[in-house]
């Protein structure tokens, strides 16, 4: 088997999601976690409501940890052939300290830099997201391109695209859209317009984080939802764009065969991205891990 | 079609495309309360559901299901007998 390990955004966070980890020695983790950032961290993945995980900083950061949470235990199996790594918006983030570009306490400080400067630039311009489903990507980037204030957002999978924009933008876009041929157009509870111009006053928050820590080579290739490139050099350069570009991930899943990539696996909670993959590349292998009985029986 | 034979296909699609096991898409259940199932997931999988049986579904009639059995009356009423 040669592995893609693939690490979600925000919007897989739901109640109690860190609990199946709370006996696990890699909870140390978490507990590392609010040591380093005066926040309870545990209290977040345990006992947070829906309400409290749909905020854009602790739904990011309680995406982050369960995901290295997920990824620790896979790390403790006899060792696997792992080709590439890529992460869905903030999941690139998680990507790169599995990639082992980033320390873990280095991703950590990033995330939540980034999780409160796209929260001011949301309360600077308030925005708000939507799944568009049942149209290609040039219709929808046409009717964007016709409109003031929407843009497409995430390339998720063929014929689902995310636009995102201002409340006004994206209502004008979702009747467009609707009149176009989209089958659905879905409102995502999200706080913001993010991958969009909109997020511009982000940048300079995310920048003075993205000075203060370190790069090293990359352990394991990863691959960039950015621009599908390989993360070379320009780490911090890539990650600033990230917050006004959009997330071509279905660019990103259809470039996993040419990298050898046979299974990919999904870590974290939720399984969208999972869900994602098997519509782009029907005959893939797909996996997702969300508990440590999972990871058990992924290393068989 | 028979009620049996579109319970059939809504628990395949639903095995397939949720992560859910067959033994617990049972009628008296919800997908989003009992199942955990998010809203997109959801969205895609009607979409599946509507191309297997030829059947459009709008949102103003999925928003009203509770559950797993209303949504398979609310099929077996649009498929053609």
């Amino acid at each position: 088997m040669s592995l893609a390990l693939v690490f979600p955004g925000q919007g897989s966070q739901r109640p109690g999601l860190g609990a199946p980890w709370r006996a696990d020695p890699g909870w140390s983790l978490v507990e590392r976690a609010s040591d380093l950032l005066h926040r309870d961290f545990e209290q977040l993945l345990l006992d947070a409501d829906a309400e409290q995980l749909r905020s854009t900083s602790p739904a990011q950061l309680s995406t982050f940890l369960t995901s290295l949470l997920v990824w620790q235990a896979f790390m403790v199996l006899p060792s696997q052939e792992v080709a590439v790594l890529a992460g869905h918006s903030l999941g690139e983030l998680t990507a790169l300290v599995a990639g082992g570009i980033l320390s873990c306490d280095d991703g950590l400080a990033l995330v939540s830099a980034r999780g409160d400067a796209m929260q001011t630039a949301a309360e600077l311009a308030p925005g708000a997201m939507a799944a568009v489903l049942g149209l290609d990507d040039d219709a929808v980037e046409r009717i964007c391109a016709g409109l003031e204030d929407a843009w497409p957002a995430s390339y998720n999978a063929p014929a689902h695209v995310v636009v995102s924009g201002t409340v006004a933008g994206l209502a004008a876009a979702g009747s467009a859209l609707r009149a176009a041929g989209a089958r659905r157009v879905l409102s995502l509870p999200v706080g913001g317009a993010f991958h969009t111009p909109l997020m511009a006053p982000a940048r300079d928050g995310l920048e003075i984080a993205l000075r203060e820590v370190s790069y090293a080579p990359p352990a394991v290739p990863v691959l960039s939802g950015v621009d599908v490139r390989l993360h070379a050099a320009d780490v911090p350069g890539v990650l600033s764009r990230q917050l006004t570009a959009p997330v071509r991930w279905r660019q990103v899943v259809e470039a996993l065969p040419a990298y050898g990539v046979d299974t990919v696996v999904e870590f974290g909670p939720g399984g969208v991205l999972a869900g994602l993959v098997r519509r782009t590349l029907p005959n893939m292998r797909v996996v997702s891990l969300a508990t440590p009985q999972d990871v058990a029986r992924f290393g068989g | 079609m028979e009620r049996s034979e579109v319970l059939q296909v809504v628990r395949d699609k639903a095995v397939e495309m949720l992560e859910v096991d067959a033994e617990a898409v049972q009628e008296d259940k919800s997908f989003v309360d009992d199942l955990d199932v998010d809203s997109l997931s959801l969205v895609e999988y009607t979409m599946e559901l509507e191309d297997a049986f030829g059947i459009e579904l709008s949102e103003e009639e999925l928003a009203d299901l509770k559950t797993i059995g209303a949504f398979v009356d609310l099929i077996q009423t649009k498929v053609p007998t």
